[in-house]
């Protein structure tokens, strides 16, 4: 009676955890897709950082 | 030359005096951001461009989008529409299969048992219903997280923990979904033809399969109702897994208004369809006597098979016996 039922969850569940390890190598997840390696402020006197940003006095500073 | 008498003279320079004090506030000096000012240009901009884009460096131009004004409307389905739709639709639904079992009972309980049994489905068919059961319970509690789970869970568990349940709920519901996908398309492929419409589907809709009318109506191997919960499944099912994949593949194929928009597609097909297999639960379990067992070992009683599928029997007799005329002699087969 049982027999169907329980090869049909299994099977759900198999195809699943398959899903499960391949999906992700097909989709790129948010961290990267929505990041760079590097980024360009332009205008900077209108950012938060405003004028007198020098990195080498941020250094100094902290 | 007029002077102005003493008494009108201090009420305008008290006006004066006031004005000055008040400058500071009211002027900004140079250099300084408006805020004020540039809302208004970004309202109007919002306005004219239905969108407000940035540029970006990004390697995803989707993430230059700063303001949508369709989102406002997408939260309001999410948060009002949904969650109420749902809710009424499910509990209604429910209240009306409690009070049907309670006026009309077990269906086919009158139906004497023969003690033979006939193969009703064979174990391809069973496993994959199974399996297309199993994925279409995770995706539905997994999905009503979505709507009801902050109402309903949240408060339970605490935030912290319905966030990790909610996690893994999404990982499910993304995972599950492929073997559904795979289930309809099987389903399809096995059941397709036994559910094209007849000649019986008529006569069996105009008496609700035996409710309204005199004794049980003809039907093949599936009757009217099986043939419209079949179109159900495939059709919402077929429909539910173009709405996700477009979900499951963010603006890949759709920006976010389209996403938007095809949530609201995914959620209220999930919803009809929930209703829908409630009904098919009801029916296969305590809604009509004998209609387990042929989902569940396979069998049924001839009895049963002969009041429900009379025509369904009656074909496969007339095949089986077509099958058994006797076979030529094994001297001749090898002629």
């Amino acid at each position: 009676m049982m027999r169907a039922i329980l090869t049909g969850s299994a099977i759900a569940i198999l195809l699943a955890v398959a899903v499960g390890l391949t999906l992700p190598s097909a989709r790129e997840p948010a961290y990267r897709a929505f990041s760079a390696s590097s980024v360009r402020v332009d205008e900077p006197g209108e950012n938060l950082v405003g004028h007198s940003w020098e990195t080498s006095r941020l250094r100094r500073e902290f | 030359m007029r002077i102005a008498p003493r008494g009108r003279l201090f009420p305008i320079l008290g006006m004066l005096i006031l004005l000055f004090l008040a400058l500071p506030v009211t002027a900004q000096p140079s250099g300084q951001v408006n805020p004020t000012a540039a809302a208004q240009q970004e309202r109007q901009l919002l306005q004219e461009m239905q969108k407000l884009e940035g540029r970006i460096t990004l390697p995803q131009r989707q993430a230059a989008v700063l303001e949508q004004p369709q989102g406002r409307q997408y939260q309001d389905v999410h948060e009002r529409l949904l969650p109420w739709s749902g809710a009424i639709i499910i509990l209604s639904l429910i209240a009306v299969l409690a009070a049907f079992y309670l006026v009309k009972g077990r269906l086919g309980r009158d139906v004497k048992d023969s003690g033979r049994k006939i193969e009703r489905f064979n174990f391809l068919e069973r496993a994959n219903h199974w399996m297309t059961a199993t994925c279409f319970i995770v995706l539905a509690l997994t999905g009503l997280n979505y709507i009801f789970g902050k109402r309903l869970i949240m408060s339970l568990v605490g935030p912290d923990g319905f966030a990790t349940w909610s996690q893994w709920a999404k990982y499910a519901h993304n995972f599950f979904s492929w073997p559904f996908m795979v289930g309809i398309l099987v389903m399809i492929l096995l059941w397709l033809r036994d559910n094209l419409p007849n000649r019986y589907d008529w006569e069996w809709l105009k008496s609700g399969g035996g409710i309204f009318g005199r004794g049980n109506p003809d039907a093949a191997r599936f009757n009217a109702g099986q043939k419209l919960f079949f179109w159900a499944v495939v059709l919402g099912g077929i429909w539910l897994s173009a709405t996700g994949l477009l979900l499951l593949f963010p603006f890949v194929w759709v920006d976010i208004n389209g996403m938007q928009v095809a949530q609201y597609m995914h959620a209220g097909m999930g919803i009809l369809l929930i209703a829908v297999i409630l009904s098919h639960i009801y029916i296969g379990t305590i809604g009509m006597k004998g209609a387990y067992d042929a989902m569940g070992d396979g069998k049924v009683d001839l009895a049963w098979a002969q009041h429900h599928h009379r025509i369904w029997v009656d074909e496969r007799r007339s095949r089986q016996t077509d099958s058994e005329q006797p076979a030529r002699p094994a001297s001749q087969a090898g002629e």
